[in-house]
């Protein structure tokens, strides 16, 4: 099996080796043709995905690393998604991007240095979030708007509503029944 | 059989339109008779639609792949299971799943009814009617799943085309929760078209007291408890088959189900305040309005392709019709509102600002700043584009720095609103009701300080947890050893029997527990540890407490697909927990996409969650990447109790409880105050 072969002599679980079908042009069918490309495939996803550097590298690079990754997006033009997230192996964009990250951090370049070199090469879009910049700042600030707008809104109508019942609560002298006071507390605790 | 699903489907709309102009008809005529009908026309539309699901999971089992739909989501290896699930594999079918669940709820609500409301019913039918027949308009003429399959002859003659085999259900999709979780998300999403249906006739017959409020008080509860637990199923598919070791993304598509969750949040507890007040009567209508058109607005999100996620099914023909539609129903029930302002006054003022109303009321105004943070980052790519000409990318990093404090906030106001007593609360009592939350959660905080923990949202969220836990258990406490008291039973069946009696209270502090266990589960995020090694045979490598020995690496052929997959033996602490086989597989349907098969050791404390990434070294070395993700099983459990919970408010009372309510404490209240005030 192509993929046996590629992955060393390893083996499988003690399965019989089965013998290597022939290739022959014209001999193929279209189900071995679609089993052979698979298997072409499996070995590419499988060996190019991975990512070439092994160099063990300390905690906190790794720490830095991921915080790096996190904060840029895959650009394969489909997915869109984090470093971190994007999970398809043999990405030609995602891939090359973690060797990069990882490569200047052991340069020693700070994580801020590496995300501005990425945005300064490939543009705004490579970022997981919008700048604090023009109006990328209004996706941060709306958010804060709306809850003060919200705060303020609320405030006024709870205030509002509230003082006719305190004007006539103080206008009105109050004589209070106790059986009515515990009749009603007693159904406030059963409800 | 696809001729037979197709025309039950034309028939089904037909009978839909019949339906809305009968209802509307009888009601405006006040004739009986026709209003009768058009029930009975939506039944038999919403007959008709099972019909035409039901053949179209003929043609899926069946395999027959002259239909479009089955070609393009299904395969002759997939097991009989998957088959039936590819009906929502690709959006055409997905939209008759979407139109089902549409007909049961329309069908149910209909038939309950049939005796009762009946002023009000015509317009419930109608508006379920227009709902339905929308989307059945949709699924007919622009995403018509039992399309056929042609192909044109050289003389430019069509001829029927049937495929040998099918392009497969994505590989993605083949999982257990992946099975159930599409229906369950679909029940939650359209469900609240029933009492947005209740709130349009309040609105058009001008009743809107609290009858409408009350009736629709379940149809609220059901969706709302399908919508989060369709969301968390969600969170597990993603949290298997993604392979990143997270949940939860702030994919679109996930925000889309998050915003009508949280507007229906809002509205359960509003609702509140109407019945015991009269208070928030425009409001809750709004609410309600909101909350159907953001389910819609999901459906137009996952479906038109207007913006980029992983598990959209991109159609932009069928954008702008959403748009249209959800624009018509904004502007009417707007005009509605508008025109009926003076029917929903308040009843009666707030009594004071430190109160439950108000309590509920900021309540309400946090859950809506969230859903609006979600929605605005949702949608900034599409106003950026649209501004400054350049779509970008609006992730994670965003979503967590603005929802995280909301989230702490609401947590928050879960443990201090039922505080506040109702009506109005004293300083003197409020300081009594924060002694113990505070007691246990202040010296908890510092304990967790002195541990070493310096993140500072988890030591507020834990420390946050601790305190709404504490009020809830007090609540349960204080009400089952004054029941025990006065009626001699044990402490345990006083519990109960105080949660049976009231079962909305205490079903609704279940509920708040549940958001406290997934809040703890939500926390451990903060404490992932991750490590991408390179092993091979007999090597190891170390996360945490655990370590990881590389035994064997093998491939495999099945019908569906063909798998490598390494053995590991994974040790916590010195000792053998057990072997653990990730898989990478590669499908050998359609686009012969290849998937991640997660191993995980979960424990309450942590799940080990081990990824086979690939093979490395030229075949010599095998590419682990591991994590250990503390607490997650937290938000699996907390999703349980809050399916739980919802259960427990909504078993049904006792006869009669329902259609003579009790009287509500704002009645009682009532009564009491001119008593007070003569």
């Amino acid at each position: 099996m192509v993929l046996r072969l590629l992955a060393g002599r390893s083996a499988s679980f003690g399965r019989p080796h089965r013998a290597a079908p022939t290739f022959a042009p014209g001999s193929v069918s279209r189900g071995m043709r679609m089993k052979l490309r698979a298997r072409i495939l499996l070995y590419i996803v499988i060996v190019l995905g991975t990512p070439l550097s092994s160099a063990p590298e300390t905690a906190d690079l790794e720490k830095q690393y991921r915080e790096a990754a996190a904060q840029l997006v895959c650009q394969c033009g489909g997915c869109r998604e984090q470093l971190t997230v994007c999970g398809m192996q043999n990405c030609h964009s995602a891939t090359p991007m973690r060797a990069e990250i990882r490569e200047k951090l052991q340069a020693g370049m700070t994580v801020e240095k590496i995300v501005d070199g990425f945005v300064a090469r490939i543009g705004k879009q490579v970022l997981a979030a919008p700048t604090l910049k023009g109006f990328d700042l209004t996706a941060w600030i709306m958010p804060i708007v709306m809850f003060a707008l919200g705060l303020i809104v609320v405030s006024w109508i709870v205030v509002r509503m509230a003082r006719p019942a305190a004007a006539a609560e103080a206008s009105a002298p109050v004589i209070v029944d106790p059986r009515v006071e515990r009749e009603l507390k007693d159904f406030e605790e059963e409800s | 059989m696809s001729e037979f699903g197709n025309f039950c489907l034309l028939l089904a709309f037909c009978l839909g339109l019949y339906a809305l102009l009968a209802s509307v008809l009888g009601a405006v005529q006040k004739q009986h008779r026709i209003v009768r009908s058009a029930e009975r026309a939506a039944l038999a539309a919403c007959g008709s639609i099972a019909l035409a699901l039901s053949s179209l999971v003929y043609l899926l089992v069946t395999s027959d792949f002259s239909v479009s739909h089955v070609a393009s989501a299904s395969n002759r290896a997939l097991p009989v299971y998957y088959k039936i699930a590819a009906l929502w594999g690709a959006h055409d079918g997905s939209l008759l799943l979407w139109v089902f669940v549409t007909s049961i709820f329309s069908g149910i609500v209909i038939y309950q009814n049939r005796f009762r409301y009946r002023d009000m019913m015509p317009y419930v039918v109608a508006v379920l009617m227009v709902n339905l027949s929308f989307f059945l308009c949709l699924n007919l003429f622009l995403s018509n799943p039992f399309n056929q399959l042609v192909q044109a002859n050289a003389d430019g003659t069509l001829q029927k085309f049937i495929p040998q085999d099918g392009r497969g259900l994505n590989p993605l999709l083949q999982y257990w929760a992946m099975v159930i979780h599409p229906p369950i998300l679909y029940l939650g999403f359209i469900g609240f078209v029933v009492p947005f249906a209740f709130a349009f006739a309040a609105l058009v017959t001008k009743q809107l007291g609290d009858s409408w409020i009350r009736t629709i008080r379940r149809w609220t509860l059901v969706p709302w408890m399908f919508l989060g637990a369709g969301l968390i199923l969600g969170g597990k598919w993603a949290y298997v088959e993604m392979g990143w070791g997270g949940y939860w993304g702030w994919d679109p598509v996930e925000n889309a189900s998050l915003m009508p969750w949280l507007t229906g949040t809002a509205f359960l507890h509003s609702v509140i305040v109407q019945e015991r007040k009269g208070m928030l009567k425009v409001w809750n209508v709004f609410l309600i309005m909101i909350t159907y058109l953001l389910g819609v607005f999901g459906t137009f999100i996952t479906r038109s392709g207007v913006i980029n996620s992983v598990h959209a099914f991109a159609d932009s023909s069928l954008g702008p019709f959403f748009l249209y539609y959800m624009s018509a129903v904004f502007f009417v029930s707007m005009y509605l509102i508008i025109d009926r302002l003076p029917y929903l006054k308040s009843e009666r003022p707030l009594d004071s600002v430190l109160s439950r109303e108000s309590a509920f009321l900021f309540n309400n105004l946090v859950l809506l700043v969230a859903c609006f943070a979600v929605f605005w980052g949702t949608m900034f790519p599409v106003l950026s584009e649209w501004v400054q000409g350049q779509k970008m990318t609006v992730g994670p990093p965003f979503f967590n720095n603005v929802n995280i404090p909301i989230g702490l906030f609401l947590l928050f106001l879960t443990g201090v609103g039922p505080l506040f007593a109702w009506r109005k609360t004293s300083v003197e009592s409020l300081k009594k009701a924060f002694f113990w939350p505070v007691i246990f959660s202040v010296p908890f905080c510092a304990a967790l300080m002195i541990a070493g923990m310096r993140d500072f949202y988890a030591v507020v969220s834990f420390t946050l947890c601790v305190f709404v836990l504490i009020t809830v258990v007090r609540e349960f406490y204080k009400g089952a050893s004054v029941r025990a008291k006065n009626t001699g039973e044990s402490f345990l069946s006083a519990i109960v029997n105080l949660t049976l009696k009231n079962k909305r209270r205490y079903g609704g502090y279940i509920v708040h527990v549940a958001i406290v266990v997934i809040f703890v589960g939500l926390t451990g995020n903060a404490f992932n540890k991750e490590v991408q090694q390179k092993l091979s045979k007999g090597e190891s490598m170390h996360i945490g407490r655990y370590m990881l020995r590389m035994v064997d690496y093998r491939e495999a052929d099945t019908p569906n697909y063909q798998l490598a997959e390494v053995k590991l033996e994974a040790y916590k602490d010195g000792k053998l927990i057990r072997t653990m086989t990730p898989e990478k597989r590669l499908y050998k349907a359609g686009d012969q996409q290849t998937t991640t098969e997660v191993e995980l050791y979960s424990t309450p404390k942590e799940d080990l969650y081990v990824v086979f990434s690939g093979v490395a070294n030229g075949g010599k070395g095998y590419e682990i990447h591991a994590f250990v993700n503390p607490l997650v099983f937290w938000v699996w459990f907390g999703a349980a109790i809050m399916v739980f919970g919802t259960l427990v408010t909504l078993l049904p009372d006792r006869k009669g409880a329902f259609v003579t309510p009790q009287l509500s404490f704002s009645e009682a209240a009532g009564i009491g105050e001119t008593l007070r005030i003569k």
